[in-house]
């Protein structure tokens, strides 16, 4: 079990330094990408968590889901032309 | 050359400073509740440095013992039942570099165990330093600025696997660098190179899962040559279990008993063998998947797990997929890898 969490959680790692690459046009957009998963995974507990609701506390999920939206929002254009 | 060297040399100075960070952030401040909820727990720990002593929390693990032993003797772990004994690339790692430090160690006045902790990090941040030189390589990244260096580094150091397991001896820490590993070398060489099939041999040492990346490695080699060879494929599979038929000859030779807990305890890949013989004594919940064809829904759970775990990485993952699949459809290339 613990080969799918190493295996896929690295291969979202390699996906997410690609689009880091890929998606953004200058610094900005990728202050505005790192940022909302900066926010998640600092405050993300162990995958051992026997209680899967309680990965995250609410508030950083919530902060990290609207850094998320306004990342979209701003580079929507650069990503619709890719 | 000299510019990987730097890029090496600056992505080992982010990585260091942001384990400083994590250790403090996570386990010396109240901004997070700290928790490995199985087998880890967080001690507050004297450390000697400079022959003064601090004291901070710091995770130990339940593993802790049998890999300490090994990192302090290397041979001990060959010649007593040892739960790493088959398994001893990154203990030897580990030996190797703590040996080295260790005159440095002892004029500094650092303890024992410090100078043990420092190696484990030590080793874990060279493993990811070279996955992360191998990924932009593979992406092809001609230039890095330095924000992009600290970027790369940071989503690196703050994914769950090296934020949690950076502080701790676990040869896991391997499994971002064999993943990216047969990538890198199909598309350094688009067949398969013995040289390349012997790097997996001896990482096998260290992790035997290590077997499902030389699977893809080999497969990736089979699609761009369109023909399956059956004698490179035997030369291949020989190649590689070269390292593990050479370790395993030393305790023929000598005589000495194997302990195998990835075998015994975990029954990897033997409770295949075990189900279809007189169907064996097999482990079902926690970690353990071994059913047929239960493992099918036991691993779609899992995944299913995953990705609400890593949900906000995992939409970014999404997008980012579908672009690189955008990419490759668009752009004809010869070596789709």
């Amino acid at each position: 079990m613990r080969f799918i969490y190493y295996s896929l959680g690295n291969l979202i790692n390699i996906l997410i330094i690609f689009g880091f690459f890929n998606l953004n046009t200058n610094n900005i957009f990728r202050i505005l990408y790192v940022l909302p998963l900066i926010i998640y995974l600092l405050f993300l507990t162990m995958w051992n968590n026997p209680i899967p609701e309680e990965f995250i506390e609410s508030k950083y999920l919530n902060i990290s889901l609207v850094g998320m939206v306004v990342y979209f929002m701003c580079n929507y254009k650069t990503i619709n032309k890719i | 050359m000299k510019s990987k060297i730097n890029l090496y040399i600056l992505i080992n100075i982010v990585s260091f400073f942001c384990v400083g960070f994590l250790a403090f952030f996570l386990f010396n401040t109240d901004l997070i509740q700290p928790d490995y909820f199985v087998c880890t727990n967080i001690i507050s720990q004297d450390f000697q440095i400079f022959n003064n002593l601090y004291i901070y929390n710091f995770p130990v693990s339940c593993d802790q013992n049998e890999y300490f032993i090994g990192f302090k003797d290397f041979k001990s772990i060959i010649f007593t039942e040892n739960a790493y004994q088959q398994r001893p690339l990154y203990i030897f790692l580990v030996f190797a570099f703590n040996s080295l430090l260790s005159p440095l160690v002892n004029t500094l006045g650092i303890g024992e165990i410090e100078s043990i902790y420092f190696s484990i990090v030590f080793i874990h941040i060279q493993i990811l330093s070279s996955a992360i030189i191998m990924l932009t390589e593979i992406l092809e990244i001609k230039k890095i600025t330095y924000f992009e260096i600290v970027g790369i580094t940071f989503l690196t150091m703050l994914h769950p696997l090296a934020k949690w397991e950076i502080f701790e001896a676990n040869n896991w820490m391997l499994s971002f660098l064999t993943i990216i590993l047969p990538v890198y070398l199909i598309q350094k060489n688009p067949k398969v190179s013995k040289k390349g099939v012997l790097i997996f041999g001896l990482l096998f040492m260290a992790n035997r899962s290590v077997i499902a990346c030389f699977a893809a490695y080999l497969l990736m080699g089979y699609l761009n040559n369109k023909k399956l060879d059956i004698k490179g494929s035997l030369q291949n599979l020989v190649i590689f279990f070269i390292p593990f038929t050479f370790y395993r000859l030393y305790f023929a030779i000598n005589d000495l008993p194997i302990f195998d807990t990835n075998a015994k305890y975990f029954q990897q890949f033997t409770w295949i063998i075990d189900y279809f013989t007189w169907g064996g004594d097999r482990k079902y919940g926690e970690y353990f998947c071994q059913r047929i064809p239960g493992f099918i829904e036991c691993y779609f759970d899992g995944t299913l797990n995953l990705i609400q775990y890593l949900s906000v990485p995992f939409i970014f993952s999404l997008v980012s997929g579908f672009i690189l699949y955008k990419k490759r459809q668009d752009s004809p290339i010869e070596n789709p890898y």
